[in-house]
């Protein structure tokens, strides 16, 4: 049954992709809508849509100094420790 | 537990069920294995429903040991423990070697030991218990790293066993107590130091996290299950004892969650990513113990809660992962779905709950943490830890089932082949945690009102959290579908501060041999021409002496000597370096216990 599940979301995958932009735009909008920013605990959450720019800011950053760590020389071989 | 009962340590049950475990055969042996856990999980109960201090015994004339403090704080974490023992040992029971079995037991009396303990020689006494347990559930792996890491898990832990004595043996001699309570940050002195150092190696906080990912790596596939919920959660639990309020905690703990997800970001190894993980996620906990609120402590305790149940199921998946392929390694992995889609399932359980998705248990527990820290007006702190949620979701939502379940299959056809759901005892336990999982996100006041400080109004479910936690989801899911092949797998592995131990032992090795050998020719040399024909003169004068003068006397006394030395030996030195560590170890808490008493 999951199996099949996938296979059947595989099969319309650009169908999919789009269908999930939609889910995000859904929430982006609904939560600028409903949220009362009165009672927020920071002046950066007063910013409409704040939560989700800083997720993307966040991955992003996260994903950039992980990959700039690396590149330092802290990435080797898998097998360096039974060189 | 008062009048007519007496006072059971839930302990003892493990202990002496381990202890009996070998003897029992089949048809008995599976129910016998169950039926252990769930008796100790339902003395934990009758414990929790009766509050107060039991198993008060004097020790050695003026000491008195506490075996049994049962109150709010430890009441959630053995309850959870002995939940998870149950779930583990389901997990597990198609293994049929009794020492895996007696040894996840002999780790979980430990836990539960330390958590009820009142006073710090009782919770030394498990601590160590822990560490050796567990020890052995690294060494009954047979892959070829297992006994070298089992080592150097062992030698770490024994490090910060010492680290803790020291510090609770200091503080016993200024201030002539033993007893397990809360220490003060404002008159804190070397000795506080030192036990917040020991009680940290077993929580992974930098920079003595290292042991975490490489041993729990290396476990058998059902002894990293135990080790992934004990050593950590028990360690907080000890934290949030000592040092609720302490503020180097809560930068310690932000740092660990951040530090975690960086190196989760790049990992190879199915169980190295889910270790950093755990340090992520311990990163939370340490940072609310560091806040210290009454919302924070609570935010803490039915965090470890929520954290040990998804994070089994996460370690129960990997193993039939492992189990079915023979591989950890996302380059041997993907493509899954089709072999394994139940696994697939509960491995997608505990990924919604590490991530924090409304209904699942990381949604109502990790929240909890970042909301006391807004309250005690630590924005930074709440934000770093908003941006670490991203983090998660995006290492163990997406990235991890990504690799294992999606794409091409990156191993061996035969593999690929052969890869199949695992046995049903093994589905038993996933199915049990990821409905757990579900009913205390869902119906959460049944976990809050296990938490220790009553009284604190908390709703996750409300209108502002849930709009937050959903553009969390969606836009760190978004910026997944953009970047996911920059994250992919690649057989490469990140150092970390274990390189010191596990390389650094090499460069000592390298300056003995080369320069240091070199320095100790040329001098050598130099001696042999400059000094070498005065001492031949000098050395015959001393001979003749020796010979005539001293060599009757001592000759008696190097034969006394020498019959005593092989005596100790053949029995304390068998060659085998676990011995050895046992009995030093032995040795220098008696030393140590003497000189106090002294």
């Amino acid at each position: 049954m999951i199996v099949n599940l996938i296979e059947f979301l595989k099969a319309r995958s650009k169908l999919v992709r789009h269908g999930g932009y939609g889910i995000v735009a859904a929430i982006v909008i609904w939560s600028l809508i409903v949220i009362d920013r009165h009672h927020v605990h920071s002046w950066l959450e007063k910013i409409p849509g704040f939560w989700s720019l800083f997720t993307i800011v966040s991955a992003l950053v996260l994903v950039f100094v992980a990959k700039a760590w690396a590149k330092t020389g802290i990435e080797t071989d898998e097998d360096y420790y039974d060189r | 537990m008062t009048g007519n009962f007496g006072f059971l340590h839930p302990s003892l049950i493990l202990l002496v069920g381990a202890a009996l475990l070998p003897f029992i055969r089949d048809p008995f042996r599976k129910p016998y294995l169950l039926l252990v856990p769930i008796l100790t999980f339902l003395d934990v109960i009758f414990l929790n429903a009766n509050p107060g201090t039991y198993g008060v015994v004097s020790f050695m004339g003026d000491w008195t040991l506490t075996f049994g403090r049962v109150d709010s704080l430890s009441s959630v974490f053995a309850f959870i423990m002995a939940l998870m023992a149950i779930i583990g040992t389901l997990y597990g029971l198609h293994v049929d070697d009794h020492w895996q079995h007696v040894a996840a037991w002999f780790y979980v009396a430990g836990s539960l030991g330390v958590i009820y303990s009142g006073d710090y020689l009782v919770l030394f006494l498990f601590w160590e218990m822990m560490a050796f347990a567990s020890t052995f559930l690294i060494w009954f792996n047979t892959d070829k790293d297992s006994l070298a890491a089992g080592y150097r898990y062992l030698l770490v832990h024994m490090f910060g066993g010492v680290l803790l004595l020291l510090g609770f043996i200091l503080r016993y001699q200024t201030t002539g107590d033993f007893s397990f309570v809360p220490l003060d940050e404002h008159h804190s002195t070397l000795a506080t130091w030192l036990i917040m150092a020991g009680l940290m190696l077993n929580a992974a906080v930098p920079p003595f996290h290292s042991w975490l990912p490489d041993a729990y790596s290396k476990a058998t596939i059902t002894g990293a299950v135990f080790m992934c919920a004990f050593t950590t959660k028990t360690a907080v639990y000890t934290l949030a004892r000592a040092f609720a309020g302490f503020d180097v905690l809560i930068y310690l703990g932000v740092f660990m969650a951040i530090l975690g997800i960086i190196y989760a970001l790049k990992e190879n190894d199915v169980r190295r990513l889910l270790g950093w993980e755990i340090i992520s996620q311990v990163g939370y906990m340490v940072a609310g113990v560091g806040i210290g609120t009454a919302l924070a402590i609570n935010g803490t305790a039915a965090h470890a809660f929520a954290h040990i149940l998804y994070k089994g199921l996460l370690f129960m998946a990997a193993g039939s992962i492992i189990k079915a392929t023979g591989s950890s390694k996302f380059t041997d992995l993907g493509g899954l779905y089709k072999k394994m889609p139940m696994t697939m399932l509960f491995l997608l359980v505990g990924a919604v709950s590490v991530s924090g998705f409304p209904l699942f248990s990381g949604f109502v527990s990790k929240s909890m943490i970042i909301s006391a820290g807004f309250e005690e007006h630590l924005p930074l702190v709440g934000f770093a830890l908003m941006l670490v949620s991203a983090g998660t979701f995006l290492v163990a939502g997406l990235r991890l089932p990504n690799l294992i379940f999606f794409g091409e299959f990156k191993g061996k056809q035969e593999v690929y082949d052969k890869a199949a759901e695992p046995p049903w005892n093994m589905t038993m336990a996933m199915a049990a945690a990821s409905i757990l999982c579900f009913a205390f996100g869902t119906f959460y006041p049944m976990l809050y009102a296990m938490l220790p400080n009553a009284g604190i109004e908390y709703n996750p479910y409300s209108t502002y959290h849930m709009a937050e936690t959903l553009q969390v989801l969606a836009c760190t899911a978004l910026v997944f579908a953009f970047i996911k092949n920059r994250i992919g797998a690649k057989a490469n592995t990140m150092l970390d501060l274990d390189w010191l131990y596990r390389r650094g032992g090499r460069g000592f090795l390298w300056l003995a041999s080369k320069p240091i050998q070199a320095i100790d020719t040329a001098w050598g040399e130099v001696y042999r021409v400059v000094g070498l024909v005065p001492l031949m003169i000098v050395s015959r004068f001393w001979a003749w002496f020796d010979w005539h003068g001293i060599d009757g006397v001592v000759d008696g006394i190097a034969r006394g000597v020498r019959g005593l030395g092989q005596r100790v030996s053949s029995g304390l030195q068998r060659g085998q370096i676990q011995y050895s560590l046992f009995f030093t170890i032995t040795f220098a808490t008696l030393a140590l216990l003497a000189f106090v008493w002294f």
